[in-house]
């Protein structure tokens, strides 16, 4: 290889490992470990639909179908999606600590909690989280939980205020600079 | 629906619209395809199996197009027959192994109706049902039809199917966590 | 009759679309070869039928069909778990919204 090759062939890693580690930052890795509640679960959804199956996903998707034609928009940019949802027969199936591991994955400056509603009376709690890089929403994160259901979503790559409104949350998002908590 | 009796004048130039018109048939499928595989998915908790019997439900009626008098009987016939195919396929399929209402388990928390996962579970509890009463309450739940008119196309007394409705529903309540009024 | 279980009976029993180019299988078949519709009006010559099938073969061969089949329920089982996932990120979104209003109410 001459030494322009090595030289671009360098940068290119350079950007690949950059770009896997900003990717990997959206990624929440403590939610393969929820994969261990799945024997206990009377109910579970388990999606991981990245790379080149997203991309097949949606191009099965139908433009005549509204639903559909809405999932086909919001997708087009996205490199992943993961939803982990248990629903259990009885309580305490899952602990405080796999809910905390999340948590902590969501303590880095790029995500915000900007919703956090939660209900010590009925044990449930909803956290939406966004991660954002210079500017844009480059990320979301949904946890959600009762005594007897645990759902996490995480959703990576570029979504819009637009898209999540489309989905169903509104949320003042315009307001998320100025409430941005932890 | 209405009583769907032909129409003569009407029934012939349909009939005769749709035998010239080579696209007749595209569009009929097009149109009806989602209610008769709904149906099917429905009865049999499948997306095979469900679109096997879908097909065989258009090839049927592509067979028997003449037969057919107008738009709204042609609805009626689709419901007729993918009923009909449903009810037979579930009844052969009784030895697959499947879940018993005891093994379905309680709900966990109330959600709202949207919740993908309570849908599931209530998909799930009507494919328990046994198969008769399973098509009526995907006929009066998934078509919105009433008791007169899936009378008619299950070709039984209206006074059965409002008692296997009622009986469906109150073994649905049951199994899904008491009364919900 | 009218209760909470019965709208969550019409939410659960939603109609569906097919997968992908039901209808086109549907008509595939109807032009295939076994197919006799009963009707004399419709009905195709056997040579016809013949010569349909095989320039069907010949255009696709066995294999690439096997392949495009594959490809079709990979995709429409990834589409299926698409649609799942979005259903639950917008029903916890809206649960989330819901709580924030009464919180606020």
């Amino acid at each position: 290889m001459s030494r322009w090759g090595s030289r671009w062939g360098g940068r290119s890693l350079c950007a690949a490992l950059l770009l896997a580690g900003a990717l990997q930052a959206q990624e929440l890795t403590g939610l393969r470990l929820l994969d261990q509640l799945e024997a206990k679960a009377s109910e579970k959804v388990n999606v991981t639909l990245d790379g080149n199956l997203l991309q097949l996903a949606a191009r099965f998707l139908s433009a005549s179908d509204p639903e559909q034609a809405q999932v086909r928009k919001v997708v087009s940019k996205l490199k992943a999606i993961y939803v982990r949802a248990f629903e259990f027969d009885k309580e305490g199936a899952f602990s405080a600590a796999d809910v905390d591991s999340l948590r902590r994955e969501l303590k880095t400056p790029e995500w915000s909690r900007i919703v956090d509603a939660s209900s010590k009376r009925d044990g449930e709690s909803s956290e939406i989280y966004l991660h954002q890089q210079n500017g844009q929403v480059t990320g979301l994160a949904i946890l959600a939980y009762g005594k007897k259901e645990l759902t996490v979503v995480n959703i990576v790559g570029p979504i819009s205020i637009e898209d999540l409104a489309a989905l169903g949350g509104e949320f003042g998002i315009p307001k998320i600079e100025r409430n941005r908590k932890k | 629906m209405t009583e769907v009796a032909p129409q003569e004048d009407t029934a012939v130039s349909w009939a005769g619209t749709v035998a010239g018109d080579s696209d007749a048939f595209a569009r009929i499928v097009r149109e009806h395809q989602a209610m008769v595989f709904s149906l099917a998915l429905h009865c049999l908790g499948d997306r095979a199996s469900a679109e096997d019997l879908s097909q065989d439900v258009f090839l049927q009626l592509h067979r028997n197009l003449d037969q057919i008098e107008s738009p709204a009987h042609l609805k009626f016939w689709l419901r007729k027959v993918a009923s009909h195919r449903a009810i037979d396929a579930a009844r052969r399929r009784r030895w697959w192994p499947k879940f018993g209402l005891d093994e379905i388990p309680e709900p966990a928390i109330r959600t709202p109706a949207a919740d993908p996962l309570l849908m599931r579970r209530l998909a799930k509890v009507v494919k328990t049902l046994p198969e008769t009463q399973r098509v009526i309450v995907v006929l009066r739940y998934q078509e919105d039809m009433d008791p007169s008119e899936i009378a008619q196309v299950l070709e039984m007394p209206v006074a059965t199917v409002k008692s296997y409705l009622h009986r469906a529903l109150e073994m649905l309540r049951k199994k899904l966590g008491g009364k919900k009024e | 009759m009218s209760d909470h279980l019965e709208n969550e009976l019409r939410a659960a029993l939603r109609r569906e679309d097919p997968p992908e180019g039901f209808a086109e299988r549907v008509l595939a078949r109807t032009h295939g070869a076994g197919y006799r519709p009963e009707r004399r009006a419709r009905r195709l010559p056997v040579w016809s039928m013949a010569a349909a099938a095989a320039c069907l073969t010949m255009t696709i061969g066995i294999g690439e069909y096997r392949e495009r089949r594959e490809e079709r329920a990979r995709g429409e089982a990834a589409k299926q778990e698409l649609l799942e996932a979005m259903r639950i990120t917008r029903a916890k979104l809206r649960l989330a919204q819901e709580k924030v209003r009464s919180i606020h109410e």
